[in-house]
């Protein structure tokens, strides 16, 4: 099982000087998992996300969790994972075994969003408030 | 007999489905979803990168990041002074920098005639359209145009080159002896919104 917080991470990306790019565009998340698996089997996470606003890019890196909460085979992340928008899902977390993270919103997988702007499409930027990037995370089963 | 059968197969429809919808339920946690909430401020901010620190000087207001000023002296101004800016546009929009002479008295015998290069291509994005040359007065005139979503980047040789030259009245000829006339020119970036 997966669950988020319901909480919506704000990223924002700005400026001070004159001449610089933007940028700034950091937060964090957290994916909490129960799972247990049959003999051989191991799960994934996996992520694919919608409405990155154009003339950026969005990348995240998922660290499992080693706290108190936490227990069991909780697998592998992955660093800079890139998220595109309508692109399939890319792997963030391998070899989940049985496990437990903890229900609190801070506990679990950590998700470590850069959201920066992209230099080939820059001149397409539009200023924007309160846009919404969707992620949507999948636990899944290998056999 | 019958009714027994009907009660057995109706009971066995009755679990088939529980398991089902148990197990659809269970397929329905394994997706969560995180929503990010983006923004991107529109701004326009000026600057300038200069190395001759002997005829020009600047300055920029803290509260006026949108705006600096140079001061011009006499002879021939040739120093090197870039003009940096960062810009984010709203949809539609674009932003433009003007120029004019803020404090000083022209002289009536000259010219100030301000000369500005195309962007020198380092950063990205949508750069302005320079003037190319421009006579300065007292009022505010466009000298770089159609500013989109960019960045010239910071420092010298990069953004626009700016270049001063007093002239005669009548334009012809380019006064390079020291006149002692000293006029400060201010830089101000807007949007077209």
């Amino acid at each position: 099982m997966l669950g988020t917080s319901a909480a919506a991470i704000s990223l924002q990306l700005t400026t001070t000087t004159a001449g610089n790019q933007i940028s700034g565009g950091t937060g964090t998340g957290y994916a909490q998992v129960s799972s247990i698996v049959s003999s051989g089997e191991t799960r994934t996470i996996t992520a694919a996300v919608t409405g990155v606003p154009t003339g950026t890019s969005l990348s995240v890196t998922t660290t499992p969790p080693s706290g108190g909460n936490s227990g069991g085979v909780l697998g592998t992340g992955s660093s800079n994972a890139s998220l595109v928008n309508g692109a399939s899902a890319v792997t963030l977390v391998t070899g989940i075994g049985s496990c437990y993270t903890g229900a609190a919103s801070t506990d679990g997988y950590t998700l470590d969003y850069t959201w920066s702007s992209a230099l080939g499409s820059y001149g397409s930027i539009v200023a924007s408030a309160g846009a919404t990037a969707t992620v949507v995370l999948t636990i899944t089963n290998i056999p | 007999m019958g009714s027994r059968n009907k009660i057995s197969a109706s009971i066995l429809l009755f679990i088939f489905g529980f398991i089902l919808s148990g197990s659809v339920f269970a397929q329905r946690r394994n997706t969560a979803k995180m929503n990010l909430t983006c923004n991107i401020p529109a701004i326009a901010l000026v600057d300038f990168a200069s190395s001759d620190l002997r005829t020009v000087t600047y300055n920029s207001s803290l509260l006026d990041p949108n705006q600096v000023e140079q001061l011009v002296s006499d002879g021939a101004t040739d120093g090197t002074t870039w003009i940096n800016y960062s810009s984010i546009v709203r949809n539609g929009t674009t932003n433009y920098i003007t120029a004019e002479v803020s404090s000083g008295e022209l002289p009536g015998d000259m010219t100030l005639n301000l000369y500005v290069s195309p962007d020198n291509g380092e950063g990205a994005g949508s750069k302005g359209t320079a003037c190319g040359q421009m006579v300065l007065t007292s009022y505010p005139q466009i000298i770089i145009s159609n500013i989109g979503s960019c960045f010239t980047g910071r420092g010298l040789n990069r953004g626009h080159h700016l270049r001063y030259e007093w002239r005669s009245i009548d334009n012809e000829n380019v006064i390079e002896k020291p006149h002692g006339n000293i006029v400060s020119v201010t830089y101000t970036i807007s949007s077209t919104e």
